[in-house]
């Protein structure tokens, strides 16, 4: 005999999903999953956005990772509330997982929260963790091919940031290209060009005065 | 790449769908998946052989179903299916649109011997 069953198997992530989103509405935090190959500069970029973040927001990370703390200390350093989760060979965070450590935070003193996924430019990508924005941060030393090569994650990103922009000659990397493809997957999304090593590129700048506004507009959509 | 622990959840399901029912063997597991849920057939074939050795579902097979991406233009509102990324508007050649099915997986059904308990 046949049953018919027609069970969405990613329901269940869904479903937490859906709960962190409530918990995030609730308390008026805006949320943030960093996706990225690994070395892309996930960490590095997120300390630089941190420093001009955080006399304006209250923010806290989520740091994301098969094995170790090291980039949570890193974060911690700063003085900012960070959990870390090791998902020990785990290939991308679930909803699950953010929603398990939530309580470690004062949810109601907080206006941001960042997430920093396992370094994977796959797998992070169909996984929702009840986010309200996603950024891909791709070094220009992966190549420009890589918008094309992983369409998924690109077609569902609302930013991408093009890091390591200080070595874009010895990369060989053909910016204009780039972007072309990054908008032809997805019109939408917004493209900032920094350099973490330097600092020299603006595109930090422009990445946190983003973000700030975002943040102030779900807390004001919020009091409303 | 979570081809395993995505079929750990499928085996999962079918058991709770199974449950009512007395099972002598199962035949086939339908699955259908979405062009952008990033799965690779071969690993979940591969995850689906090693996790059904023995047990519930030994010697069962897995039908797998790769379905086209569902998208509606944000630009002339037509609702279409795509194979491929970018995305684009058949009609007005946009690549600008709202992805409204083919990132999901679902075990559609379950071919079996036995009857209701």
């Amino acid at each position: 005999m046949r049953i018919d069953v027609e069970q969405d198997i990613m329901e269940i992530n869904n479903a937490y999903a859906a709960d962190n989103r409530q918990l995030f509405k609730n308390s008026g935090i805006f949320v943030i999953n960093i996706m990225g190959s690994p070395g892309a500069g996930k960490t590095s970029i997120l300390e630089r956005t941190l420093h001009l973040l955080q006399n304006q927001l209250k923010v806290a990370v989520i740091e994301g990772d098969l094995a170790t703390a090291m980039d949570a200390k890193r974060i911690a350093s700063m003085g900012i509330s960070v959990v870390q989760i090791n998902t020990d060979g785990g290939c991308h965070l679930d909803a699950k997982m953010v929603n398990r450590v939530l309580p470690g935070f004062y949810m109601n003193a907080l206006d941001l929260l960042i997430i920093e996924n396992v370094g994977n430019l796959v797998c992070p990508a169909a996984f929702d963790l009840g986010e309200d924005l996603r950024i891909i941060v791709m070094s220009v030393t992966e190549g420009g091919d890589k918008p094309s090569k992983y369409p998924n994650s690109f077609l569902r990103t609302d930013a991408v940031v093009l890091n390591k922009m200080d070595i874009l000659e010895a990369s060989g990397m053909n910016l204009q290209q780039t972007k072309k493809d990054i908008l032809r997957i997805n019109p939408r999304t917004r493209i900032f060009e920094t350099s973490c090593r330097t600092g020299e590129v603006c595109g930090v700048e422009q990445l946190a005065e983003y973000l700030i506004e975002l943040t102030q507009e779900k807390k004001k959509h919020m009091q409303l | 790449m979570h081809e395993a622990s995505l079929m750990k959840s499928i085996l999962w399901t079918a058991q709770e769908a199974l449950a009512p029912y007395k099972v002598e063997k199962v035949n086939a597991l339908s699955v259908r998946a979405g062009k952008m849920a990033n799965i690779m057939p071969h690993a979940l074939q591969f995850a689906f052989e090693s996790q059904t050795e023995s047990g519930l579902f030994a010697g069962a097979i897995l039908d797998l179903q790769i379905e086209p991406v569902s998208a509606h233009c944000r630009q002339c509102g037509l609702d279409y299916q795509s194979e491929t990324i970018p995305l684009t508007c058949p009609v007005c050649a946009s690549h600008d649109a709202e992805i409204t099915d083919g990132d999901r997986v679902y075990l559609a059904s379950i071919d079996f011997d036995g009857e209701e308990k």
